[in-house]
């Protein structure tokens, strides 16, 4: 289901979290809400999850046409999946999926049988069969992190929310789970936004994202777009290493990306400056080079292959031409 | 309003405050205020007569005296059995860990009609006092065992907590510059102690202030002697002498809320602290 | 707790004469006040301790003080839970204000605590004139002996639910709230369940101290032997007749409920503790 978000405005005391959020988002995609931390993005999940209100007559919260901005969390039908997953520490995995069934009016409650099916199902959809009767504390973090995400889906979501789903766990099971997510999006095809402040997690996972920062949306597309035709500054360097650097006689910074260094012998009339190289990296296909500018005394990090390293037969010490691959943007 | 109201997102605020706040009021705060009325109108030269007679400040005396000693005793002996709670391991730790709310279990008359009948001339422990001229029950010194009873578990329980959550690389650290045991608790331990020490000897202190039911037992009850405030209070009320009487217990109540404040002052530095 | 490395190790001698100070402090201060209870009601035999509380003065003590508990403890619990939800699961102004308030009765002497009442109900009281022209007796009746109560106890299960509900957060109730709960399912289907075990804990502490309160309780009370004693009142006066059998039979009832107190209130830590350790 579609999402729409309009002129929101979100106010703390005198902190303002949102300011002027104004966001569309289509139905069925994965959409990363990426951004340091206070830069707002949970408060609009929240926000768009009925856990939060926009400040008095400032914007607007759309689902699937339907004006929601003053209805509360429980009309909303919004799956919100908890950072720390929220599950109901005294009620087994099969009954916290089962709650917000089982809290149904009489009239529109499904039958025991049919809770139970559905429950089953989902718990077979996340991979938990089996698990019914254990206790959250009873489970690993990757596993919590699942019933947490069957109990949200247990009550047919418009729109499936995502707090940082990964921010509790440790790294080998963020990338499974990261990758694991992505298939059973494409699976459910429920409109998904997760907040994350890893930029990597939002690029590898996200058909969109949104990038924001002090309250504000930075820029908006796809990751393929962001890394290559950065709006502004701050998506340039929150997307990714990059390089702040000056050209000889021109007054402006430019953004550079490691691998958009390319590395030339000292006398090469392509090079624009100087360098020498403090330290070198080679690990796998590619090689991190750390140079001095001589020009502006200032570092640059480069990126090239192993193959150039070796047929330059470059180390430590040695100095060399830099050329600055600016992409147009 | 309308604004305000969709804000919260959990039900149940005004509720919820609107019967804390009117039960507060009803039950707390409406009969304190009015025993200030009430001694408000009695006017300054009142007020004055009620509580400038010798025996009110005898009273006082005693009271705030043998309290401050009581807080400072358990001061003493509450931080020894924190600590050997704390820090030891021996047999039946756990049930002398339990036992230290006792006090706070046991109903006061009960404490009081027991550590009289101990205390008196021909009780277990006041039969061995005598011989050497000691007299505890019906003198001030009973007071003071009462107090002190009815104060210790304050002190333990605001000691035990901050001295578990000490750390131990600490005082692994001052052994290893070099420090004695004892140097290592008077230069690191003690003094990251003080906050609470101060804390729970204040509560034990304030609850010594107004205690009743375990002293009037065996304070004996003299007027002038060894008669408490909150004992004085009950006569005055027996004899109809109701401005004395709540002249009195502004005063009392004016000492309590300073308390408090003080109380409340010292846990937020002392939790500052330990956060810091 | 971790186990104390060799360098942060007292020496032998310095923990035998710690460990024995602390024993010999306690069991000279608790333990021998505690058997002497015992020891006095008994020491007359059997058959006196059994007359002594089970005496008509003595049924009726009884059943008074287990009446104003039934009335206290469950308002004072009531508050208690109304309390901590809106001072833990909000934000509001004048909060912190609100708390301390809230702690005021610890802070007050149980006489004075008696004393509002009469002021408020007395003959010469606020209220005194009216309640004497319709003919309502407060003071010196079980009325004000409860409102007493309700006073003395007032704060001991919010100060056990507020800080625990704060700790909690309220995500819990969030997520519930998301998938379509009413305010009530979530109380109780999702707060009720987490908070038990401290509310148990609150309403154990607030129970004896409802049972065993003697100085408020004593300035109200109009010391009516079967009318308006309660079992500490009973003592009281069994103890100024110098009946010291009955008084300490009567103080061991009392002594057994502070023990069973102790008990539960042990059990429950124990158990809150593995609640925590669990999640």
């Amino acid at each position: 289901m579609s999402i729409i978000v309009k002129n929101l405005r979100r106010t703390f005391g005198t902190f303002q979290a949102l300011r002027g959020i104004h966001l569309e988002i289509a139905d069925t995609q994965l959409v990363a809400l990426l951004g340091p931390s206070g830069s707002g993005k949970t408060t609009l999940l929240r926000i768009i999850g009925g856990l939060d209100f926009p400040d008095a007559s400032h914007g607007n919260v759309v689902i699937n046409g339907e004006d929601v901005t003053d209805s509360p969390a429980a009309e909303r039908k919004a799956g919100f999946v908890f950072q720390h997953y929220a599950l109901f520490n005294h009620l087994s995995v099969f009954e916290n999926v089962a709650f917000g069934l089982d809290v149904r009016p009489p009239k529109t409650r499904p039958s025991k049988d049919a809770i139970r099916d559905r429950v089953l199902e989902l718990l077979r959809l996340v991979q938990l069969q089996g698990l019914e009767q254990r206790l959250p504390s009873e489970l690993s973090g990757g596993q919590r992190q699942r019933v947490a995400l069957a109990r949200a889906l247990a009550i047919d979501p418009k729109v499936l929310l995502l707090d940082e789903p990964f921010g509790a766990l440790d790294a080998k099971v963020r990338k499974d789970l990261r990758r694991w997510l992505r298939a059973f999006h494409q699976e459910i095809g429920v409109t998904t936004i997760f907040v994350t402040h890893d930029q990597q997690e939002a690029l590898e996972l996200a058909d969109v994202v949104v990038v924001m920062n002090q309250g504000q949306i930075e820029q908006i597309g796809s990751p393929q777009q962001l890394y290559d035709h950065p709006a502004t500054p701050f998506v340039y360097e929150f997307l990714g290493d990059v390089n702040k650097v000056r050209k000889p006689g021109r007054p402006e910074l430019f953004y550079v990306r490691p691998h958009e260094v390319s590395i030339l012998f000292a006398g090469d009339a392509k090079a624009e400056l100087h360098a020498k190289i403090e330290h070198l990296f080679a690990a796998g296909p590619s090689a991190r080079l750390t140079l001095r500018i001589q020009e502006s005394r200032e570092t640059l990090d480069a990126d090239i292959t192993r193959q150039q390293l070796e047929e330059m037969g470059l180390s430590e010490g040695d100095e060399v031409g830099v050329h600055l691959n600016l992409s147009p943007s | 309003m309308q604004a305000n109201k969709r804000r919260r997102i959990l039900p149940g605020f005004g509720l919820s405050l609107g019967f804390t706040v009117a039960y507060l009021g009803l039950v707390v705060l409406f009969p304190l205020l009015l025993v200030f009325v009430k001694a408000s109108g009695l006017g300054w030269r009142g007020f004055y007569e009620a509580l400038a007679t010798d025996r009110v400040w005898a009273a006082c005396r005693l009271t705030f005296g043998l309290s401050l000693l009581a807080g400072l005793l358990n001061g003493v002996f509450g931080l020894l059995i924190a600590w050997v709670l704390a820090r030891y391991q021996f047999p039946g730790r756990r049930f002398l860990d339990a036992s230290v709310d006792l006090p706070f279990a046991m109903p006061t008359a009960v404490a009081g009609i027991a550590l009289t009948t101990l205390y008196a001339p021909n009780g277990w422990i006041g039969s061995l006092l005598k011989p050497y001229g000691i007299k505890v029950a019906f003198a001030p010194a009973g007071i003071l065992i009462a107090l002190v009873f009815i104060g210790l578990p304050f002190v333990v329980r605001t000691l035990q907590p901050v001295l578990e959550d000490l750390e131990v690389a600490q005082e692994e650290a001052a052994a290893s510059l070099g420090a004695s045991r004892w140097k290592t608790f008077q230069r690191v331990v003690l003094p990251q102690l003080v906050p609470a020490l101060i804390t729970g000897t204040t509560l034990a202190f304030a609850r010594a202030v107004g205690e009743y039911g375990s002293v009037v037992f065996i304070a004996g009850n003299m007027p002038g002697k060894t008669e408490i405030l909150p004992l004085l209070i009950i006569t005055k009320l027996e004899q109809y002498d109701y401005p004395g009487a709540t002249a009195l217990a502004s005063m009392m109540l004016v000492v309590s809320f300073g308390l408090l404040l003080l109380i409340n002052y010292l846990q937020r530095k002392t939790l500052v602290r330990n956060q810091a | 707790m971790s186990a104390p490395s060799r360098s942060t190790q007292d020496p032998a001698w310095t923990r035998v004469l710690l460990i024995s100070g602390a024993v010999g402090f306690l069991v000279l201060f608790l333990f021998v006040p505690l058997t002497l209870v015992f020891a006095e009601a008994f020491r007359k035999g059997i058959k006196v301790y059994a007359d002594a509380v089970t005496e008509a003065n003595a049924l009726s003590a009884i059943v008074l003080t287990v009446t104003v508990a039934l009335i206290s403890v469950p308002l004072n619990a009531v508050f208690g839970i109304a309390a901590s939800w809106a001072i833990a699961k909000f934000s509001f102004k004048g909060k912190s204000l609100l708390l301390s308030l809230i702690d005021l009765p610890f802070a007050v002497s149980p006489v004075v605590s008696g004393l509002v009442w009469i002021l408020l109900c007395g003959t010469r009281g606020l209220f005194g004139p009216w309640l004497q022209e319709h003919n309502i007796q407060i003071v010196f009746a079980v009325p004000g002996m409860v409102l007493a109560t309700v006073f003395v106890t007032f704060p001991f299960v919010a100060r056990e639910l507020i800080p625990l509900m704060q700790a909690q957060g309220n995500d819990q109730e969030y997520a519930a709230l998301s998938l379509g709960a009413s305010g009530w399912q979530t109380f109780r289907r999702v707060t009720l369940p987490n908070i038990k075990w401290a509310l148990f804990y609150g309403i154990i502490l607030c129970n004896a101290r409802a049972m065993g309160e003697f100085g408020a309780v004593s300035v109200v009370s109009g010391h009516i032997r079967g009318e308006t004693n309660t079992l500490p009142l009973h003592v009281e006066v069994l103890y100024n007749e110098y009946n010291s059998a009955a008084a300490f039979a009567c103080a061991s009832i009392l002594s057994l409920l502070g023990l069973l107190t102790l008990g539960l209130k042990t059990f429950i830590e124990w158990r809150l503790r593995l609640h925590r350790q669990k999640h």
